[in-house]
């Protein structure tokens, strides 16, 4: 019986999660989007006070939940990286000492390969498999050839998509986090606005956002010039179609191209309805499965630390206790850690 | 002292990125004003090529700040553009007056937080892959810098 | 058994052992921005230098701010894990007055940014000014007006000179009521800059 505990601190959700061979005993989150919505976004110093303030009350909830102590884990695993740097230090601290107290081997876990992983509560995997990870602070297409193995094949040049969904909701008067406000208004409006397609001409994989938030801005500033009023929902369709537009094109191109047999979503804005959709009308009637993570898997949790945190443990990779953060690690070096 | 040249590529600017990288110690700040996609994130990258931090430089904005760690000095890239209007405490001095070299985007919005000595950077767009660069220090002793630049453009 | 006592307050990293209020071992070393890789490691070092388990720490004695933000939350994230996971007392002590000389008044200093300073007085055990935010010309004025008081601290920045710090023998001597922390699962650091 493997039983492992798993912590996860790197943007503003502090979260602890223990599984017993693959079973989720408990996923305990403690969630600070409401307090960062009032600056239109995460403050990382905030983030992590809150963090510093709440993880022995997570780690508490969490072996109550599972009614078991520290002493009856096997491993103990916490999110090494991407995210920020302050919030990330706050679980690393909280994981070391309890791997210290009760002599437990330490695992180091990606935060995108949690996201990807999150996927395996809703599903099998089937390789190649292609993963399309979008949030506030990455956007990339991973290719897995098999478990554990990743490969970057595109990723943004610039902006993420979720943060541009937020600067573009902060520009229409949207609450913070914007996904879920443009999505809704989308549904009530129509493409009349003309927004050019971030690399148009481009073969590759790539992405770029900052173009497309840029022209959002500016004509929202040319149009309140001319004494215009902006029509919310036409420009939070027209945007959403262009932004997901992309994704969704790249991203079947890519499963064309290698051939997988899978497409999984991951990442924050996986929770989006309209990428969720248009995904699956792209796949349909192709031979290719698409995996749609359930909702609680969108946001980060360390439930899906722990599902990795699995794996890595059947293979012995362990970190030493001089173990410190990466907030640019890069998914391709999730075994690297010195 | 002030310089202004113009920037013809991607690779103008990046070059300049790893003249100023050359000559810069712990604690030094840039101030990156001018035009939204004018190229400051690719200057960054230019100084992050020259101090050989082996990672991509892209936009801290949903960060507030990233930082670079594993180059020949820390690197500290700095996106005020979300924190327009907010007074509130940032937990950035540390990290300004510290032991590395910093860059502020948007550095209007964070004025509070200025050293007295720094280096302001403004680029322009002058055409599609134009850019109008200027380079000013506000202190002798930055001053070498905006002369290593006079040099080379 | 012993008492752990911790601080990473500044760029200074600093872990001990105390027994009878007396620090038995201790290590400690610059560490700026490195606190978060070594903290638990020299947790680690000590106890097994010593022969000791978790089962032997009884007590948690550790910094709480003000200093760099980074720095509090790394010593006090593990302070209170520790005393959570073992169930022990927690005390937690201003990071100014472990910068104090035990036997002299001692005005207590460290570099705030922007020119100012986070300022604490303290007389043996008893508190003479509350810590705070001070401008620098005015901590430099307080100290002109109490010559006979110790200046405490890393205090370069003034263009001041003081005796090296000794925190963790001071930590060793702080498990008194006002530090004691009643509820370690809520326990947060002090910043003093809380504008929000």
């Amino acid at each position: 019986m493997t039983r492992i505990l798993a912590i996860e601190s790197s943007c503003d959700e502090t979260a602890v999660a223990i599984t017993e061979d693959g079973k989720l005993l408990c996923n305990v989150i403690s969630s600070q989007v409401p307090v960062h919505a009032k600056y239109g976004g995460v403050m990382p110093e905030i983030a992590s006070r809150l963090h510093c303030e709440n993880i022995d009350v997570c780690l508490k909830e969490a072996l109550e939940q599972a009614k078991l102590g520290f002493e009856d884990m096997d491993a103990i695993a916490v999110t090494r990286g991407p995210g920020l740097i302050g919030c990330l230090h706050i679980g690393l601290q909280a994981a070391k000492t309890i791997a210290v107290l009760y002599n437990k081997p330490l695992i180091p876990v990606h935060h995108l390969c949690g996201h990807i992983y999150a996927n395996e509560y809703a599903g099998e995997f089937k390789f190649p498999m292609l993963c399309v990870v979008v949030s506030g602070g990455n956007t990339e297409l991973v290719l897995m050839k098999d478990h554990m193995d990743f490969e970057v094949i595109g990723e943004t040049k610039d902006d993420a998509v979720g943060e541009c969904y937020d600067k573009v909701a902060r520009v229409l008067g949207f609450p913070y986090p914007g996904g879920l406000p443009i999505d809704q208004h989308s549904k009530l409006g129509e493409h009349t606005y003309n927004l050019p397609k971030p690399l148009a001409h481009d073969d590759s994989y790539d992405f770029s956002y900052s173009g497309l938030k840029t022209s959002v801005i500016n004509l929202a500033n040319q149009l309140q010039m001319k004494g215009e009023a902006i029509r919310v929902d036409d420009m939070a369709k027209s945007f959403q179609d262009v932004a997901i537009g992309m994704i969704v094109e790249k991203a079947t191109r890519a499963a064309k191209e290698f051939n997988v047999k899978q497409v999984v979503l991951a990442g924050g804005v996986s929770a989006n309805s309209y990428l969720r959709e248009q995904m699956k009308l792209a796949l349909e009637g192709t031979s290719v499965d698409l995996i749609i993570p359930p909702l609680w898997c969108t946001t980060d949790n360390a439930a899906m630390v722990a599902k990795v945190a699995e794996r890595l443990y059947k293979e012995g990779v362990f970190a030493p206790l001089s173990l410190g953060v990466d907030p640019n690690w890069k998914i391709s070096d999730y075994k690297k850690f010195d | 002292m002030k310089h202004t040249f113009t920037s013809h590529s991607r690779e103008d600017t990046r070059k300049l990125g790893k003249i100023i990288a050359s000559l810069f110690v712990p604690s030094d700040v840039v101030l990156l004003r001018g035009d939204l996609g004018a190229g400051k994130t690719t200057l960054v990258g230019g100084v992050a090529e020259a101090l050989k931090v082996n990672e991509d430089v892209i936009s801290p904005t949903f960060n507030i700040m990233k930082c670079y760690f594993k180059g020949t000095l820390p690197m500290y890239h700095i996106d005020a553009y979300r924190l327009e209007g907010q007074n509130i405490e940032l937990g950035l001095e540390e990290f300004i007056e510290g032991d590395g070299v910093t860059f502020i985007e948007w550095p209007q919005y964070i004025e509070p937080l200025w050293p007295d000595e720094y280096l302001t950077i403004t680029l322009l767009h002058a055409g599609e892959d134009t850019r109008e660069i200027s380079v000013e220090s506000n202190s002798p002793r930055l001053d070498k810098i905006v002369e290593a630049v006079k040099e080379a453009f | 058994m012993v008492t752990l006592l911790m601080d990473t307050s500044n760029t200074n990293l600093s872990i001990g052992l105390a027994k009878d209020h007396k620090v038995i071992d201790s290590i400690c070393y610059e560490a700026w921005q490195k606190q978060s890789e070594f903290l638990v490691l020299e947790l680690d070092a000590i106890l097994k230098r010593n022969g000791l388990t978790r089962k032997d720490i009884e007590m948690v004695v550790s910094a709480k701010g003000p200093g760099s933000y980074t720095g509090v939350r790394i010593a006090l994230t593990v302070a209170k894990v520790v005393a959570f996971a073992l169930n022990v007392p927690l005390y937690l002590v201003s990071s100014l007055e472990a910068l104090k000389d035990e036997n002299a008044p001692s005005i207590c200093l460290m570099n705030a940014r922007s020119k100012r300073s986070y300022i604490g007085v303290y007389d043996k055990e008893s508190v003479i000014m509350e810590d705070k935010i001070m401008d620098n010309v005015e901590v430099l004025k307080y100290i002109s007006e109490h010559p006979d008081y110790k200046i405490c601290g890393l205090v370069s920045y003034l263009g001041l000179e003081a005796a090296e710090p000794k925190n963790l023998d001071i930590l060793a001597i702080s498990d008194i009521e006002r530090n004691f922390v009643s509820d370690p699962v809520a326990a947060k650091p002090v910043y003093l800059k809380d504008l929000y």
